[in-house]
């Protein structure tokens, strides 16, 4: 077998970047960072060049084949990761590069690390079925990602979502915190 | 707007942990991308993602990926569960006929039905797969997935049982399964069975 630089290479290019064109068009949506999904891309590349042998028989994967492949590579990828105890910290601006006057007063910053704090509080008493309903809410996601991830329908999702939220605005008016006066 | 302030002030919480020992396994977060398994263990996993940066940052690669799986196999799941439901129900259906009607179970219409071997079957030097005819059926593809989910072994056939040539993969645990594909087009799917293939001697 030669290298993914022969002749098999037309074919696992067409392959693999079909791919990554589709992995890609979801991935902003997920925050999925660009070297991530290259070592992912990589990976791929690697195991279809290995298991499928030949040009013709890459061409002809499976789009399940490609996933299955797809899934296993991300899944090594964490679990690498995870070896190596490695996990990149993400940072607004490169290190080194100061920006002055834009940092926030220690009180204000001190007020709104107490917010924080508090409202994590407030999520960590929810009942179990609204609580990671919530979390993925506050994360960022919508009701309809959640919706989809967990199978449910949009007025189970948004049934306990909204009480949920409304259970900690309650925790919060309890704690005489209103998270719309706080700085 | 309140939802607003909410989501800054709960990102401002979450924290990268020191130590992972205990964050949701790869697998865990597998299963709930690809919503397989019980709920409740899957609300658990959600539950601790959404609380954990650096698990959140695995969740996020995975549904990115998880976005991209070809349509039959997204509903494999709901399709198994289908097949295990109709399986019950047609059992308890032949458990109340008479005994001498003469009649066999088939597989349901919208699955294919294993026969042998039994889950958790352990095969050496003679391994032949058997299923049930599905009615409509041009052809089957059966394919053997190993840990990873990759597949180790996969093969087309018009018949209704296959003899897999065991020397050409490793002893280990493995899962096969049965696509049929029917005349109008669309596929009939069975759920995956375990089975070990043992060290040859």
């Amino acid at each position: 077998m030669g290298s993914p630089g022969d002749t098999l290479s037309p074919a696992l290019d067409a392959v693999v970047s079909r791919y990554a064109g589709m992995v890609r068009a979801v991935g902003h949506r997920y925050r999925l960072a660009d070297d991530d999904l290259e070592e992912l891309m990589q990976d791929v590349r690697i195991r279809l060049w290995r298991s499928r042998g030949s040009g013709e028989k890459i061409r002809q994967s499976p789009s399940s084949y490609v996933y299955r492949t797809a899934m296993s590579a991300a899944l090594d990828l964490i679990r690498r990761r995870r070896a190596r105890r490695e996990d990149r910290v993400d940072v607004d601006r490169p290190s080194g590069e100061a920006t002055f006057g834009t940092a926030p007063p220690a009180d204000v910053a001190l007020s709104r690390a107490e917010l924080a704090a508090t409202v994590g509080r407030a999520v960590d008493s929810l009942i179990d079925s609204r609580r990671p309903v919530v979390r993925m809410y506050l994360t960022g996601y919508t009701r309809e990602e959640i919706a989809r991830l967990l199978g449910w329908s949009e007025a189970k999702t948004r049934n306990l979502l909204y009480r949920g939220l409304e259970d900690v605005r309650r925790c919060l008016r309890g704690w005489n915190i209103d998270a719309e006066t706080q700085p | 707007m309140i939802d607003e302030r909410l989501r800054d002030a709960y990102q401002e919480h979450l924290q990268s942990p020191t130590d992972r020992a205990a964050c949701a396994s790869p697998e865990a977060l597998r299963a709930l991308v690809e919503r397989v398994g019980p709920e409740g263990d899957r609300l658990r996993t959600l539950d601790h993602v959404m609380s954990c940066t650096a698990c959140r940052k695995e969740f996020d690669l995975l549904m990115a990926v998880a976005a991209t799986r070809p349509e039959g196999r997204r509903w494999l799941p709901i399709l198994a569960a289908a097949a295990v439901f109709v399986a019950v129900g047609a059992g308890v259906w032949v458990a109340v006929q008479p005994r001498d009607s003469g009649d066999q179970m088939r597989g349901a219409a919208d699955s294919v039905g294993l026969i042998a071997p039994d889950a958790g079957a352990t095969m050496d030097s003679a391994a032949a797969l058997v299923w049930h005819a599905v009615p409509e059926a041009n052809r089957y593809t059966v394919e053997i997935l190993d840990q990873e989910g990759r597949a180790a072994w996969t093969a087309d056939t018009r018949d209704t049982s296959i003899t897999v040539p065991v020397a050409v993969i490793s002893p280990g645990e493995y899962r096969w399964w049965v696509r049929g594909v029917l005349r109008d087009g669309t596929q009939a799917a069975s759920t995956l069975r375990p089975f070990r293939l043992r060290q040859r001697p």
